[in-house]
């Protein structure tokens, strides 16, 4: 039974699946119900945090955390708060830029884009983040800011959310450092702001960026989504590859150059790794072939830690 | 370069190189197609790809071209070794490899050799010139045997010798000979070489250079075949025949007879001036395919130095034969050589000439062997002494004739003797051997039965040493049975007898009162006279191989029969003395290249003086078992041509007589004339020869100009083509480490260190 509840959760989760969902409300909620059933309950999901104190119900807040029995007790309206409840802001950085167009056409015909995947996991983390009570924010970009929404955690915010991830991506390149500039400027808290990209810029711009970051103590996580076909260069037969941000055409055998071109992405990604540890913050790779799962987790492990810590 | 380069190199099969050459633009047409892109292929992580392919570009370019060339070069070269390549030893590289040899080279200097050419020179020289020529070609390390295949056939190199260089001075002492070919045991010899170093596993080569004359390769109907072992020839050498003659005109003398080998004097048919005097045949013949009318031929005969006859013969068209007639007068008794010559030059001179040799006797010589002293008057040594010289003056008588005790009979008694007649057999005990040995070198024995019976013991000692004891069956005792004597009716000597009778009328019957009766089971032995109840009353025999027995049943005796003193007697006698006479002494003919056997009168001779002032010594050997003086010398005439028997001295020159002429020893002489058949200068017609020589196997040809041209071509044959294709295979397998080392292809490692830094599945996340 618990077999069969993995599978099905792992069902929940694969790309096969969820580019079956259309609306990215489904697909996020389907997400994080997916991943709660069977083998996904994890003690660090957030959702047994401690009650704090009451505070009097102010228009706008969530009814969800009203306490009723103080209600049925005074007639008067009051919210629960929680331990963590206002220490966590989270911003979500979205690319947005050409390179993230690339997708894999998966087992049902459909196209299973990074953008797709970094959606998708945004719209899931910002679904557990404003369920756990953190403010969350969106920002979709490319080589400049494409949509903002503000952190928060009122009730229309996970709509807006949604609806900021609809954008489509552009063909323009990513400028993280700049990128990260803007995001500053932006932020006046402390956040977690996890970034999903699939880092498609320097090495050194994207290391300054992070430095920048950390000197306002903001804690980072990056998910840098890779199509598999980008991570395993697969293409037999000579083929004429065309860049998806204006780069051009280049027209090879790519059994030749298929090791060379493995190299030099993995050098990039040790560089991105060394530049994300030196602050030591959290570097990912995220296949776009597999389940969405487990960045889930590391999400969540990851808010849980800063959460023990600020607390 | 590239020029002497493409000269040096050629091959069997040259279609199968182009296809090689053409071969390599299917790798190369793939290349250009596989570099065609397919469709196009949206990438995001361009900036990677493009890093990659500039750092890489140059690398790959040259790895792709290198696996190219590669694969060209493997077709190419796989063409190339089935193509059979064979490098010219000039540039050095036929040294790699190449196989030792082992040839064999069999030349044929036999009488056409000696023809000459449009240019003047012998046929020879182009032979000579091809033998070194091939000799030129050979390695150190190859192996050489020279064989020449005129009689006697000669292994001048039997074992085939390493350094063929060095015997280039043999074949230029090889010389034109008088004597003919025999091909056939040259070949022989050949195969002998070749399983002497057989084990060795060379490539052999056997090369035949000849004219291919009628005279040297008689392949007409009847002609000898080839030896049937030599069919193993083909299979063990690469057989070769230099390219044959074409056909020269020649006149010979093929014919050149007397009559009478032996005259005496005042006995000749032609006896109007008291001379001797012999008839002659002269036979020319004309090789030509022209066969025209008007060609001229003059022919000259001298007797000893002197000219007797001289004719120019004028040829009709078609002629090929022509027949003289002509006679020499005999002076005085001797031997005379007579030589025929013809004047005119033509193209081979060495059958030009011939020599017979006629001897003139003034006696016959006759022994009688009987009583000795105690002959009487009435005796049959007296009847027979009569009858052979029925005259009161013998001085001036041409036969000669003397009486001996048969029980003294020696070999003393035996010079200068022509014809022995045995009165008293009975007495000759131990010594019929001796007049066996006498007989065979051409002499007349005639012998009767002993008048008084004395036993009859002799018949089987005389079968016995005249090799007749299978043959002739004589009966245990005289027979009284009176019948008439009559002549076989079929017997040449008795027509003759009776043309040459005077008054026939006169003859009375011939009575016999009694006989030895002899019967035979011989094919040498002939009736002359029977009795008329057919009983054999005289019979007679050859004693290979020149003389002859007679056998008269009846003594000569008034009580034998009326014989003696009927005038029948000393005509009979005398016509069987005077005819058997000239057959049982020929002259001694031999071809050239032979040591011939000649008989026990030679014995006292110790060498023979021949043409050119050559000297040969003269051997004296014991017959074997079987007969044959020297089983292991093939130039030996075999035993039945001698009629030796076991046991009997045979006389032979020590060396072969090669030069064609007269060679005498004390008051003998033997003549050498050069085959006829030989000196046939028309080249042998193809397809014969071809059948003639295919028993050996299949021949190739070579040239005159090109002779070594087969050995190069057959001996570099397969060497490149396998070192080529071990050089495929070499290059096959890098080609394959190469193509796998350039194609990059996806394996695990190359991308596990990307993909572990993905999350897990579901499996490890939770």
């Amino acid at each position: 039974m618990a077999k069969d509840t993995q599978h099905r959760t792992m069902d929940y989760l694969v790309p096969e699946t969820l580019s079956q969902i259309e609306s990215m409300e489904l697909r996020a909620r389907h997400i994080v119900e997916g991943y709660m059933t069977g083998m996904h309950r994890s003690p660090y999901f957030g959702f047994s945090v401690e009650f704090a104190q009451h505070r009097p119900y102010t228009a706008g807040d969530d009814l969800r955390h009203l306490d009723w029995k103080v209600f049925g007790r005074t007639d008067k309206l009051y919210l629960k708060q929680y331990q963590q409840e206002t220490n966590l802001d989270m911003l979500l950085l979205v690319d947005a830029s050409g390179s993230m167009n690339y997708g894999t056409k998966l087992n049902n015909g459909r196209t299973w884009r990074k953008y797709d995947h970094a959606t998708s996991l945004a719209a899931a983390l910002s679904y557990v983040a404003l369920q756990q009570q953190d403010r969350a924010g969106l920002i979709v970009f490319a080589d400049r800011m494409l949509d903002v929404v503000r952190p928060s955690n009122s009730r229309g915010q996970w709509r807006s959310i949604v609806n900021a991830l609809k954008t489509k991506p552009v063909d323009e390149q990513t400028d993280m450092g700049r990128m990260f500039d803007e995001v500053l400027a932006k932020l006046h808290h402390r956040s977690l702001i996890v970034v999903l990209s699939d880092f498609f810029d320097e090495a050194d711009s994207i290391g300054a960026g992070l430095a920048r970051l950390y000197h306002r103590k903001h804690d980072v996580m990056l998910m840098q989504i890779m199509d598999h076909a980008e991570m395993t260069f697969p293409f037999g037969s000579p083929t004429r590859f065309e860049g998806l941000e204006l780069e051009g055409k280049l027209d090879l055998d790519p059994k030749a150059l298929r090791e060379a071109y493995l190299e030099e992405v993995h050098a990039h990604i040790r560089a991105i790794q060394t530049e994300s540890h030196r602050f030591q913050y959290d570097h990912e790779i995220v296949d776009t072939s597999k389940s969405i799962g487990a960045p889930l987790s590391h999400f969540l492990a990851r808010r849980n830690a800063r959460l023990k810590r600020s607390g | 370069m590239i020029q002497p380069l493409m000269l040096a190199i050629s091959f069997i099969s040259p279609g199968l190189a182009w296809l090689g050459l053409g071969a390599i633009s299917v790798p190369i047409i793939i290349h250009l197609l596989s570099k065609r892109p397919r469709k196009p292929q949206p990438w995001a992580a361009m900036r990677f790809l493009l890093a990659a392919f500039k750092k890489h570009k140059t690398r790959t370019r040259i790895e792709q071209l290198l696996l190219l060339a590669c694969r060209c070069l493997i077709l190419l070269l796989l063409g190339l070794a089935l193509a059979g390549p064979m490098l010219d030893k000039m540039f050095g590289l036929g040294i790699i490899g190449a196989s030792s040899r082992t040839v064999i080279l069999v030349v044929d200097n036999s009488v056409t050799s000696a023809t000459k050419t449009d240019t003047g020179e012998p046929r020879f020289d182009a032979i000579r010139k091809a033998a070194v020529k091939m000799v030129e070609t050979l390695e150190p390390t190859d192996r050489l045997a020279i064989i020449t295949a005129a009689e006697p056939v000669t292994a001048v190199i039997a074992k085939p010798s390493l350094n063929p260089d060095s015997f280039k001075g043999k074949i230029q002492n090889i010389t034109p000979s008088a004597s003919k070919a025999n091909i056939s045991k040259a070949l022989t010899l050949a195969l002998d070489s070749i399983k002497q170093v057989e084990s060795e596993n060379r490539p052999t080569y056997v090369a035949l250079l000849s004219d291919f004359s009628n005279g040297s390769t008689p392949v007409g109907p009847g002609a000898a075949s080839l030896d049937g072992e030599l069919q193993q020839l083909g299979k063990k050498a690469v057989l070769m025949m230099l390219e044959p003659h074409r056909s020269t005109e020649n006149v010979q003398i093929t014919e050149l007879t007397a009559d009478q080998n032996v005259v005496i004097a005042k006995g000749s048919r032609d006896d109007t001036t008291g001379t001797p005097v012999v008839g002659w045949r002269l036979v020319l013949k004309r090789f030509s395919h022209d066969k025209t009318a008007g060609e001229q031929t003059g022919v000259e005969v001298k007797l000893r130095d002197d000219v007797v006859f001289e004719r120019v013969v004028k040829w009709q068209n078609g002629e090929t034969e022509r027949r003289l007639d002509f006679n020499t007068p005999l002076s005085e008794t001797g031997l005379y050589p007579v030589t025929a010559r013809i004047t005119t030059p033509d193209a081979l001179d060495i059958d030009n000439s011939r020599t017979m040799l006629v001897r003139a006797k003034q006696k016959l010589n006759i022994l009688i062997l009987g009583a000795g002293r105690s002959a009487t008057d009435q005796s049959p040594e007296t009847f027979v002494d009569v009858a052979l010289a029925p005259v009161a003056d013998k001085l001036g008588y041409p036969l000669e004739v003397k009486q001996e005790d048969a029980d003294r009979f020696n070999q003393k008694m035996l010079e200068e003797v022509d014809v022995i007649f045995v009165l008293r057999p009975d007495r000759i005990a131990d010594n019929w051997k001796l007049l066996h040995r006498w007989a065979s070198g051409g002499g007349l024995v005639w012998v009767t039965p002993p008048p008084t019976d004395t036993g009859i013991a002799w018949p089987p000692r005389m079968t016995g040493a005249f090799g007749l004891e299978q043959k002739w069956t004589f009966a245990d005792a005289p027979l009284k049975h009176p019948k008439l004597l009559k002549f076989k009716s079929d017997d040449q000597t008795a027509e003759e007898f009776r043309r040459e009778t005077d008054l026939p009328d006169l003859l009375k019957p011939l009575r016999v009162i009694q006989h030895l009766p002899v019967n035979y089971d011989s094919a040498d032995t002939r009736t002359i006279l029977t009795g008329e109840d057919g009983s054999n009353l005289m019979i007679a025999t050859d004693v290979a191989p020149h003389g002859r027995l007679y056998y008269l049943a009846v003594a000569i005796d008034k009580n034998w029969s009326n014989l003696p003193i009927s005038p029948f007697n000393p005509a009979l006698i005398q016509h069987v003395v005077r005819t058997a006479i000239d057959r049982l002494q020929p002259p001694q003919i031999f071809e050239p290249g032979r040591q011939p056997s000649l008989s026990a009168r030679w014995a006292n001779i110790k060498k023979l003086d021949g043409p050119n002032n050559e000297s040969v010594l003269l051997e004296i050997n014991r017959t074997t078992q079987n007969g044959s003086p020297n089983a292991s010398d093939p130039n030996n005439d075999p035993p039945s041509s001698n009629g030796t028997t076991p046991g009997q001295i045979v006389v032979r020159p020590s060396q072969p007589l090669l030069t064609p002429g007269i060679y005498s020893g004390g008051t003998s002489a033997l003549v050498v004339n050069v085959n006829p058949d030989a000196g046939n200068t028309l080249r042998a017609p193809d397809e014969p020869l071809k059948k003639w020589l295919g028993t050996a196997g299949e021949w190739q040809s070579i040239t005159r100009t090109e002779p070594e041209a087969v050995i190069m071509k057959m001996s570099e044959l397969s060497d490149y083509g396998w070192e080529l294709l071990w050089a495929v295979l070499i290059l096959a397998i890098i080609e394959m480490f190469l193509a796998r080392y350039v194609s990059h292809a996806s394996t695990t490692h190359r991308t596990q260190g990307i993909e572990n830094m993905a999350p897990n599945t579901a499996a490890k996340s939770n």
